[in-house]
């Protein structure tokens, strides 16, 4: 030990003489009684002295409750103290036993979340099959009305058919049934032109509000042009195509495994029963493989750099410094830079080239991630390449190695597992990453699945979404804090995914300690 | 490198000799490879550098223009006919920059969209401060004792046991590190605390991320007191302390640059989370000494900012980037101090 720390010499442990059991019991009771004393004296003129200065006239008997329980309370806390004070022996013990709690106070943190997390989930799973169930009933319902609203259109039909029939027999001459056919049937031509426009403006419109107004611009069209038929049958056909969009949507299965890939593999929606996380899922899995795509190169070739190149001198221990403060760089920062480089630089321009490629899209927040865990990935591989024992490399030189071949051949081989287990805890770290997306603007809201150039949505951000949501579902009465169990779900099967990529990075770091000793 | 049994100079004269070997393709191939592997260890330093210009440039955009000033106020005729005024973002005189600079440092009131716009600090940086204090008030006295205990007391196998465990902790995401914040420590919170906002306060944003920042402080005081050489450790038993004094009074004193730099970098860790503190803590921004009720803090703000409609060329979208840049700042002067700090203590021990 060539140059020791500045520690204190523990001078006060030398010639101490352990005190017997009596002399710590009595000195520990003296102390709890001095500072109980003097800590309720203290608080009872304090309180007392500021109900005089305020102007209360000072109760006897609060002030003398307040005394006696700060008394009680502080005369244990200083009994404690005061017995530790005196045995080593206890000190040693208190210790131990707080360090223990302390490890795990984690662990019982985990327990307590884990505990609501599971117990939401179950609730998701309790009420979400009653909700799709009340909505399956609502649509049974509609469909009932539908069929009944399709009688009341045939009945009229069959009427005004057989009212037609009876006024063409009673017609006398051609020129007579024609202005009849005419004043029931109108103008066929101009109906089926009507018709056709209205289908065509019905598919672009966008809500439901939208398409009612469509309808009743061309109902005042069709009534004109329609005849007694179009007049009669107009006001049951706006009907029946309301209700059919809705009525058609199939009926959910509402078995525990039908709800569940429901919300697997379903879009997202507006009723808190029908979400799904189907395009978060997948725009979290595209991100994670661009970024790997982007991050891994990277990272490998500065940490190569870093080991094999440049070990020592100024501009390494720049680019190792910045590397140790990217880290510690917050996640949200990270964003701005990808919403600006990224967005504002390269997308943005693109777009206008292209309709195709949209200006937040997914490959862009791929990289804005990559930016992020880079400093993760190249200290990972740094630690793996640092691993690597020198006689490898003497040995590839020896044979006549270039500095390159020896890096390819021989040490990259050699430090793959630990690059890949750093990787993956880099990726899991951006699949749970959520600040610089949203700064990035993924915020949307994806009903298909994305693509590199197309916009998109992530997992973390569909829960914080969820997060703020007022419109709960009420069965009888009560509120079912859906939204909420929503993200629990989510929540756990984000979870499970980081669970398996981090069972994969155990698994390799074990084997890789297995085969390679060195 | 470390393990080397061949002597720096040499081994740098047999890569000179090897060089010499080398046919004039295989240099050139050799060259570009390693001119390949600089420039991917320069991008990191890109990246700094793209992100303090993006901040700069930014911030000084927010700190020198403006739309609401009287200078900025453009007369259109509206449909009707009417005339009216309207704010265009345009650059901001001498004198209402200093006041704006100055402002924002000492200001107490954030208001963004609602008039009169007043730019200060201080609430952010209070609420920001706030959660990231009763954070460090949970997760340093049990980070360390988790530290010391693990270090110096626990048998391998609860050792094998606690740290996965966690690990474990760190990997949570995150948003759902706010799903926990609201649905289970606030209504816990507003059950036994009277006082305490039922939707959003900073207590329970601070417990969260204290929670999140445990294992950080766990784990790097642990490196930090097992490379305190067992040397110390010996010398002070043999002078018969105890465990705990041998932890207390010898093993700690010796690691303390290594703990203090792992408080520093949890507490900045706690700075820039972003998700559990918005969920937690709300975005309201009030300047709020008190713990239970919600205030937003700086990365708050810039995540609602990004995420409500205000659009760019405003100044309140340009505010986000001195926000930004302050927090940047607070972050990186941390983690220069706690590098600095880790140097210290290894440097000791080598």
């Amino acid at each position: 030990m060539s140059t020791s720390p500045n520690y204190r010499t523990p001078s006060s442990l030398l010639h101490a003489r352990p005190l017997t059991l009596g002399e710590i019991l009595s000195g520990a009771l003296l102390t709890g009684f001095k500072g109980a004393l003097l800590l309720s004296v203290l608080l009872a003129v304090l309180v007392g002295g500021v109900g005089l200065a305020r102007g209360d006239a000072p109760r006897f008997i609060s002030l003398a409750s307040l005394a006696g329980w700060t008394f009680l309370v502080s005369f244990i806390l200083c009994f404690l103290i005061g017995m530790l004070k005196r045995s080593r022996p206890m000190q040693n013990g208190a210790f131990t036993c707080a360090g223990f709690l302390a490890t795990f106070f984690g662990v019982a943190m985990l327990v307590v979340f884990f505990w609501g997390l599971l117990t939401d989930v179950g609730r998701w799973l309790y009420y979400t099959p009653i909700l799709v169930d009340m909505k399956n009933q609502e649509n049974l319902q509609l469909r009932e009305e539908l069929k009944k609203t399709e009688a009341l259109r045939d009945a009229k039909k069959i009427e005004i058919d057989k009212e037609f029939k009876e006024a063409l027999e009673g017609a006398g001459n051609d020129a007579e049934k024609k202005e009849l056919t005419a004043l029931y049937l109108g103008s066929p031509e101009r109906l089926k032109e009507l018709a056709a426009a209205e289908e065509a403006e019905l598919a672009k419109a966008s809500s439901d509000g939208e398409r009612q107004k469509i309808r009743q611009r061309y109902d005042i069209e069709i009534r004109a042009v329609g005849g007694v038929y179009g007049e009669s049958l107009r006001v049951f056909d706006g009907t029946i195509a309301d209700r059919k969009s809705i009525a058609d949507m199939p009926l959910r299965d509402t078995s525990v495994w039908g709800v569940l890939s429901y919300f697997l593999f379903a879009n997202p929606s507006n009723e808190p029963e029908s979400v799904g996380i189907r395009p978060a899922l997948l725009g979290s899995l595209w991100l994670a493989v661009i970024m790997m795509l982007f991050a891994v190169p990277i990272g490998v070739g500065a940490a190569l750099y870093l080991e094999e190149y440049k070990t020592s001198g100024r501009l390494a221990r720049i680019i190792q410094t910045n590397i140790n403060n990217l880290a510690g760089v917050p996640s949200i920062v990270y964003g701005i830079l990808g919403a600006f480089v990224f967005v504002e630089l390269i997308f943005k321009p693109m777009h206008v080239l292209h309709e195709g490629i949209s200006v937040r899209n997914v490959l862009g927040g791929g990289l804005t991630l990559g930016l992020l865990t880079l400093p993760v990935i190249i200290v990972s591989a740094q630690e793996a390449i640092r691993t690597v024992p020198n006689s490898i490399r003497h040995g590839a030189y020896a044979l006549g190695a270039t500095h390159w071949q020896c890096i390819w051949h021989q040490v990259l081989p050699l430090a793959r597992p630990g690059i890949m287990t750093g990787t993956i805890l880099a990726v899991s770290r951006a699949i749970g990453e959520a600040a610089p997306l949203v700064l990035f603007g993924a915020t949307t809201y994806i009903a298909y699945s994305p693509n590199p150039f197309s916009e998109f949505t992530v997992l973390p951000i569909q829960i914080y979404n969820w997060a703020e949501r007022p419109t709960n579902p009420i069965i009888d009465g009560a509120v079912i804090r859906q939204w909420n169990f929503n993200m629990a779900l989510a929540s756990l099967v984000l979870m499970m995914l980081l669970l398996c990529l981090n069972g994969v990075a155990i698994y390799l770091r074990q084997r890789a300690q297995k085969k390679v000793q060195w | 490198m470390a393990t080397s049994t061949v002597p720096p100079e040499v081994e740098a004269q047999a890569k000179v000799l090897l060089h010499g070997s080398l046919s004039a393709g295989q240099r050139l191939r050799e060259k570009i490879i390693e001119s390949i592997l600089a420039g991917c260890g320069l991008f990191s330093i890109a990246i700094t550098i793209g992100i303090a210009a993006v901040l700069i440039f930014g911030a000084f955009e927010f700190f020198t223009y403006d739309e609401h000033k009287d200078y900025n106020q453009v007369e259109f005729k509206t449909a009707d006919g009417k005339i009216q005024s309207r704010g265009v973002y345009g650059p901001m005189k001498a004198a209402d920059i200093w006041q704006r600079v100055s402002y924002f440092f000492t200001g107490t009131e954030w208001t963004g969209n609602i008039e009169p716009h007043k730019y200060g600090i201080l609430p952010l940086l209070v609420g920001t401060v706030m959660v990231a204090l009763l954070a460090a008030l949970l997760a340093m006295p049990i980070g360390l004792t988790t530290a010391i205990y693990l270090s110096e007391y626990a048998a391998p196998r609860v050792r094998a046991i606690a740290k996965p465990i966690l690990e474990l902790l760190a990997g949570i995401p995150t948003v759902v590190y706010g799903y926990f914040a609201v649905t289970t420590v606030t209504p816990f919170l507003a059950e036994w605390i009277p006082g305490v906002d039922n939707n959003n306060n900073m207590l329970s944003g601070g417990i969260v991320v204290g929670i999140m920042i445990i294992p950080m402080v766990a784990s790097l005081s642990e490196d930090a007191l097992r490379a305190v050489p067992r040397s110390l450790r010996e010398g002070a038993i043999a002078l018969g302390a105890n465990k705990f004094e041998t932890s207390i009074k010898v093993v700690l004193p010796a690691a303390l640059s290594g703990v203090i730099a792992s408080f520093i970098l949890a507490i900045s860790r706690a700075i820039g989370e972003t998700m559990a503190v918005t969920l937690a803590c709300g975005s309201r921004p009030v300047l709020e000494w008190d713990p239970r009720q919600g205030a937003a803090t700086m990365t708050s703000f810039i995540a609602q900012v990004t995420q409500g409609d205000a659009p760019q060329g405003t100044t309140i979208f340009a505010s986000l980037f001195a926000v930004a840049l302050l927090l940047f700042a607070m972050t990186l002067l941390m983690n220069f101090a706690a590098q600095a700090l880790l140097r210290r203590y290894r440097q000791v021990y080598q």
